[in-house]
């Protein structure tokens, strides 16, 4: 039985696991036939020989907490918990869980084993050895890289002692209003033209990403009262740091990125806003001020006098920590780019969306084909943001199909 | 479905437009999810209710017939066990093991506050001790006779009892026991589990702690 140290995000994902809803994502993969159950198991089974590193479950030491490897798969069900649901030791053997629906594959892990872009190797491997298997054919895998550089923490490899950027202290805007009841989260998925959406950013000279980010950020504007003038919508994007750094790891290794906008009482034009948005993205993107952030929590966690504390004391600090923290954010936006699988896999497979949990409002962006879909998960019971999200979309005229899970 | 207000295709099986929470004229059909929502545990809920009602009652029948709390404490403290164990079967309800021997340990931890509420020699002398016996006794068939060959899994709940059953011990040094030899007994049994490790597992032994204790 192998144990596995937590990379230093793992660490602070575990320690705040408490809360209702950890974060978990989803990748849920709409193929073009009803799913078979035991074949999915089966490719589930093969899976996991490549990625030890997720079939493990999560173990209290005196310290830290610690992953330890498990030899079953979990079983795979048909669809039976709400979306995200929170994966733990109690009622899960490991840290991630795959269900089915109708056409759709669910595959959910917890943060605190990998992030968005491990998560994607894994599940791409997944969607390839279901496809193999149902149809007997031998596919091409789309990545392809040893257990021990999955197994690697890049965090460690990459770590650099520097002094910690300061952070000036804004005044962040958060959402108000009534939550959904029994800490339920309302996921809507928006599908659009891929295409026309990249073509209207490029025409505006910026990527999809600080065109979307934009567009959140005048939906937010369109919302706040005169009241929450000054107050400073605070967005954070998470960027993927092995685009900068040599890294086949799956497990987190990401950094964020900050994009701030001041509300002056005024709903900008959404020009000044690109303006404003792209300046601070191509000031802020460059890996030596992101390396330096996720540093900054590398030299907290490795710290001796922080490292000595019991981890019952230590999980109820970094709580403190993560509610406090929290509240920094007006929402995240994560782009994950466009999807892709190998040619034999693509023709299988319909469509694609992401989705992460939330105490709040956040947003998954992700494509696939020419399907772009934005998922906006949500707390609240009620939240204007999406409806002029949708606005902004409509008067560039994009078409948009939602799809929600009703809650 | 198209949303009369915001103008989007809907799919849901919402009753509203998830965008703009327009009444929709018709409920969509939904293949991509199934209608589930998150259920507060309501027997868990009852439970907790029940018991403290129960608990209320006792007080104040205690307090008029004595004119002070005699028994009713222990009535509380019998319910709040009872809902701690109930609470766990229904987190963790996939491994009965992993559930009873957290269970043992958080008895023992509520007869030691029950003895330093009371000052009952009968829990430190004979309870505490016959419950870390027992316990130990449970895990040892359990792991060596029943299920050798998952003594790696299970190496935690089985040291964690081990130093439970050392607990006894510090009470004598604490003079919390009058009657000492079942307390000798279970560091006895205590000390016989060790050497079994040591002796014929120690590197899964070693891992286990180092990774415990993994600083």
């Amino acid at each position: 039985m192998n144990f596995h140290k937590l990379d230093n995000v793992g660490t602070f994902f575990a320690s705040t696991y408490f809360k209702h809803n950890p974060d978990v994502f989803r990748f849920a993969i709409t193929m073009d036939e009803l799913i078979d159950a035991d074949i999915l198991k089966q490719a589930l089974v093969q899976t996991k020989e490549s990625f030890p590193v997720f079939n493990v479950s999560l173990k209290m030491g005196l310290f830290w907490y610690y992953l330890e490897e498990e030899d079953d798969v979990p079983e795979v069900k048909e669809e039976h918990l709400p979306v995200c649901f929170r994966i733990d030791s109690y009622r899960d053997e490991v840290l991630y869980r795959v269900t089915y629906y109708k056409n759709r594959i669910n595959l959910e892990v917890s943060h605190i084993i990998s992030d968005g872009r491990g998560t994607l190797e894994f599940c791409t491997s997944l969607i390839e050895n279901y496809v193999s298997l149902k149809y007997k054919i031998k596919v091409t895998p789309k990545f392809k890289a040893t257990v021990l550089e999955r197994e690697e923490d890049s965090y460690d490899k990459y770590y650099k002692k520097c002094k910690a950027p300061k952070n000036k202290t804004i005044n962040t805007y958060n959402f108000k209003g009534k939550k959904i009841k029994k800490h339920n989260i309302r996921f809507v998925e928006m599908h659009m033209s891929a295409k026309k959406l990249l073509t209207i950013s490029k025409s505006k000279s910026v990527s999809l990403t600080v065109y979307i980010v934009s567009l959140i950020i005048r939906s937010i504007l369109k919302t706040m009262s005169y009241k929450d003038s000054g107050k400073t919508i605070r967005i954070a994007v998470p960027v993927d740091l092995r685009s900068f750094y040599y890294s086949k790891t799956t497990k987190n290794f990401f950094g964020l990125v900050y994009v701030n906008y001041k509300f002056d009482g005024e709903v900008d034009f959404i020009d000044k806003i690109i303006k404003n948005v792209n300046k601070q993205f191509v000031e802020s993107i460059d890996k030596e001020s992101i390396i330096k952030r996720s540093n900054q929590m590398y030299s907290l966690v490795s710290n001796v006098v922080i490292r000595s504390i019991p981890l019952i004391i230590k999980n109820i600090g970094l709580s403190v920590i993560d509610k406090f923290t929290h509240k920094l954010n007006t929402t995240h936006v994560s782009n994950m780019g466009k999807l892709e699988f190998s040619k034999e896999v693509e023709n299988h497979v319909k469509s694609v969306a992401l989705m992460i949990s939330t105490e709040d409002l956040q947003f998954v962006v992700s494509s696939f084909k020419d399907d772009l879909c934005i998922v906006a998960s949500s707390r609240f019971m009620r939240n204007n943001v999406l409806n002029y999200l949708v606005e902004e979309l409509q008067e560039e005229n994009i078409e948009i199909n939602v799809v929600s899970n009703g809650v | 479905m198209k949303c009369s207000n915001c103008g989007v295709t809907v799919n849901t099986p919402s009753k509203y437009c998830p965008i703009c929470s327009n009444k929709l004229k018709h409920k969509g059909t939904n293949t991509i999810y199934p209608k589930i929502k998150r259920k507060g545990n309501i027997y868990l809920k009852s439970i907790l209710l029940i018991s403290l009602i129960i608990t209320l009652i006792c007080g104040y029948i205690d307090y008029e017939v004595n004119n002070k709390y005699t028994f009713s404490p222990y009535v509380g403290l019998a319910l709040l066990s009872n809902y701690i164990t109930l609470f766990y079967i229904f987190k963790s309800y996939k491994d009965l093991f992993k559930l009873l021997g957290r269970y043992g340990t958080i008895l023992m931890l509520i007869l030691f506050i029950w003895y330093m509420y009371t000052g009952l020699k009968i829990l430190t002398n004979f309870v505490i001790p016959i419950l870390c016996i027992v316990e130990l006794l449970f895990v040892d068939i359990y792991l060596f006779i029943l299920k050798r060959k998952h003594i790696r899994k299970y190496l935690g709940i089985l040291i964690a009892n081990v130093v439970v059953s050392f607990v006894p011990l510090l009470l004598i040094v604490l003079k919390m026991i009058d009657f000492d030899y079942i307390a000798h007994a279970a560091m006895i049994l205590s000390i016989v589990n060790i050497l079994i490790l040591v002796i014929f597992d120690f590197s899964d032994l070693k891992e286990e702690i180092l990774m415990f204790f993994n600083y």
